[in-house]
């Protein structure tokens, strides 16, 4: 037979993984600022730009894309083309793949600061951005099935039916969750609005956990593991089984984050079955890996790679299992909107993701420079501090997010709420964000100490950017193997395989979305909800644009204690008009959904000035530039016609009055501010966010309200 | 009020049904393919990522593990 001779391209993969290792570093940072903030709160040196809104969708953006994200690329490049026999389909694509992510990941870091948001979390960058990264995007598919295509070996191993499905529910899941109208070149608004823009959230939401750190990784597990072991995996036949069923049950799953809210009942029904379920393939993906050792635990004692990865799994264990547990409705009323679910994350972020990404960079990167790792010791110490760091930060957590919980629901024997002021219960669990901080700093030492130790071992080798090999071409030929029903056939055929992955993740997205959205002519609308005034508009977008959904939420959920707290639960009827959703996903502050009236805007003047001048002792950060910024109503005709293109009622030619409407509400408010004695003037920010925090949940208080089918 | 959704969407039922059932059936043909599969395949697929990056080091590629191998380079 024929050797073709080729070569494999180090470069591209060097190029990912100095990315993955440098924006570790940033995101990690960052990271650590932010929990430093939540005990300290001046740490935002009153700047902008620094605070905990802006920046903790950066961190939260930097460790899932870029750090991450370059790790997937970084393990693909490598794995696809030694799996496939051939070098990566187009070089151009590959560069034009690897600056074009930096360059998504650079804008994110320069408007994510600057408060340009769409607010929906994992997927906050705004539109111009999204387009970049749908056409990156498609470099990125077409460089891997191009590769694919052309490869010498017949049989695709389950590594690259997991980077398929990847690439193929990630553009679907970009593609829906990003359809948006612009309104200039850095602000859109979503064409779904409330209960259906929160479904189609969080469908991403979830999804993008499962198909962007989940399934990917598990095509790395499945590359790497085996390599580091130098043994094969466990069975493969449960590799078979568990790929099917975790593309096919993950995307249903995602109302599990909208549990007792105002969603259809069915529709979270349904999530909280298929997480359940969902167990199944998620532990069938970890037995496989923990059994790949057996017989060989006495090599993880010595192999620091295989340390990483052994916690990596473990980690991915628990958290697939804590996630579905989290999707029980009783123990979701307890841990949603608490630190309980900042500790599930992190267990998956910072044990799964990030422990496989350090076992596999201290694999490849000796591997890449043909030498040894330069310190096993360091390596071993990386290991160490790294666990202890996790170790601190989840037991904080979940002991903070309990706390938090059950001060929540507490109730005297009077049957008033023992903690009706919710600082007390923020302040009881300050001293878990000192330790979460010092968990998250262990971590960042042990990734400085890694980062020295990868620096020594590319020094001390050499590096070779294309990787001379050899390969027999792929021929056509019977397949030596005995017929049978022909999953292989699927295996030598990737379109096929494409297609019906995409088929199977589209069946319970599409199940999930007809009904609510055919229902949408039906949605209980409530006569008294009317759309928002031209300022509270603008004032909403400034709470968009400081993340105030970050810490607060707007969804006050059935329960007595939330309705004893916050007064009426919400109802889907409310958010009509809703575009982007605020629903939130965490209580760090208050809920907000009925704040509208509940103090004077003289106390939120003072408030958003120094928030502990109002509640002693508050961790919110202050907000004086609103203070002083001018409003800019330069675009509010423009809002009014974007927001009536996606179903706002606003009569037509409203727009040009629009201005008229606004300027007359700030005097109305800058008035009353200045009775109270605040230096209010009209033109400012603090004005409009005042119209907007005023106005929440206030539409169903009017008198005569009456639901109208 | 959320229930109002459900009546007013004709046979809503189904749509569980008929998805639970699409489900099952292709879980149950991948098991029966599991089940008739040849086990020299799954030897050979197993080893995939072990085999050499390049054979020109080796000099009998392995070409399907646990089949006789009778192609030469």
């Amino acid at each position: 037979m024929e050797l073709e001779k080729f070569s494999y391209d180090n470069g591209i993969v060097r190029k990912f993984a100095f990315a993955t290792v440098l924006w570790g570093v940033v995101g990690m940072l960052v990271g650590l600022l932010i929990a430093t903030q939540l005990f300290a709160p001046a740490l935002n040196f009153n700047i902008p730009f620094l605070t905990f809104g802006r920046i903790r969708p950066l961190h939260t953006n930097a460790v899932i894309f870029a750090f991450v994200g370059n790790a997937i690329f970084m393990g693909i490049y490598y794995s696809l083309q030694r799996l496939c026999k051939a070098r990566m389909f187009s070089d151009l694509f590959s560069n034009i793949h690897f600056w074009g992510w930096q360059l998504i990941i650079v804008s994110a870091a320069i408007t994510l600061p600057l408060g340009i948001t769409t607010s929906k979390e994992y997927a906050e960058l705004e539109w111009p951005i999204d387009i970049v990264i749908a056409l990156v995007w498609i470099a990125f598919g077409i460089n891997m099935f191009g590769t694919i295509l052309k490869r010498r070996e017949k049989h695709m191993y389950v590594a690259i039916w997991f980077y398929i499905a990847t690439w193929v529910t990630v553009t679907v899941l970009h593609v829906v969750n990003s359809i948006e109208i612009p309104v200039s070149f850095l602000k859109s608004y979503p064409i779904y609005a409330g209960v259906q823009d929160a479904l189609v959230q969080w469908w991403y939401g979830h999804n993008a956990v499962a198909f962007f750190l989940t399934t990917p990784f598990l095509g790395l597990m499945y590359y790497y593991l085996p390599k580091a072991a130098n043994r094969p995996v466990y069975s493969y036949k449960l590799s078979i089984v568990h790929f099917w069923t975790l593309i096919f049950i993950y995307i249903w799953a995602g109302p599990h984050h909208l549990l007792y809210s105002a969603l259809p009942d069915w529709v979270q029904s349904l999530g909280t079955v298929f997480s359940i379920m969902l167990i199944a393939p998620s532990w069938g993906g970890m037995i496989n890996g923990l059994l790949t050792l057996r017989g060989a635990w006495d090599r993880v004692r010595e192999n620091p790679v295989l340390k990483f990865m052994v916690v990596a799994v473990t980690a991915y264990g628990m958290a697939t299992f804590e996630g579905p547990m989290l999707s029980l409705k009783n123990v979701n009323a307890i841990a949603h909107f608490t630190d309980w679910i900042i500790s599930h994350v992190h267990i998956g972020a910072l044990g799964w993701n990030g422990f496989l990404t350090f076992g596999i960079l201290y694999w490849l990167i000796p591997k890449l420079w043909k030498t040894g790792l330069y310190s096993k010791k360091l390596a071993n110490f990386h290991f160490w501090i790294g666990t202890l760091g996790i170790v601190f930060y989840a037991s904080s957590m979940y002991w903070s997010g309990i706390t938090q919980s059950l001060m929540w629901k507490q109730f005297t024997p009077l049957g008033v709420l023992q903690y009706p002021n919710f600082l007390e219960t923020v302040l009881q669990i300050i001293p878990m964000y000192i330790i979460r901080m010092i968990g998250g700093s262990l971590y960042f030492v042990g990734t400085i100490v890694m980062v020295y130790n990868l620096i020594k071992t590319a020094r001390q080798g050499s590096f070779q950017k294309d990787e001379a090999a050899e390969a027999p071409a792929l021929i056509k030929i019977d397949d030596p193997f005995k017929k049978g029903i022909r999953h292989r056939w699927l295996e030598g055929k990737p379109i096929y395989f494409l297609f019906l992955a995409l088929v199977a993740i589209l069946i319970g997205g599409i199940i999930e979305f007809v009904p609510t959205f055919l229902i949408k002519s039906n949605i209980p609308t409530i006569a008294s909800v009317k759309p928002y005034t031209p300022l509270e508009l603008q004032g909403r977008d400034i709470y968009i644009r400081e993340a105030c959904n970050s810490c607060h939420s707007q969804l006050v959920r059935p329960f007595r204690s939330e309705t004893e707290r916050y007064g009426e639960y919400s109802k889907a009827g409310e958010y009509v008009y809703d575009h982007p959703f605020l629903w939130g996903s965490k209580r760090t502050g208050p809920d907000l959904h009925r704040v509208g009236g509940k103090y004077p805007n003289f106390w939120h003047y003072l408030h958003m000035e120094n928030p502990g001048s109002m509640s002693p002792g508050s961790i919110m950060p202050s907000y004086p530039w609103l203070l002083t910024n001018d409003l800019d109503v330069s675009n509010t005709s423009k809002k009014i016609n974007v927001m009536r293109s996606i179903g706002v009622p606003y009569p037509d030619g409203y727009e040009e009055f629009a201005i008229q409407d606004l300027h007359a509400q700030a005097e109305e408010i800058t008035l009353d501010l200045q009775k109270s004695g605040a230096p209010a003037e009209a033109n400012k920010e603090i004005i409009a966010l005042i119209a907007y925090l005023q106005r929440l949940g206030r539409d169903i208080k009017a008198k005569n309200y009456s639901t109208n089918k | 009020m959320f229930k109002d959704y459900l009546q007013s969407i004709e046979g809503v039922e189904f749509y569980a049904i008929i998805s639970m059932l699409i489900f099952i059936s292709f879980f149950i043909v991948i098991i029966l393919w599991l089940i008739k599969v040849d086990k020299h395949y799954i030897k050979k697929m197993k080893e995939l990522p072990l085999e050499p990056d390049s054979y020109q080091a080796v000099l009998k590629p392995k070409e399907f593990s646990g089949k006789k191998n009778e192609s030469k380079i």
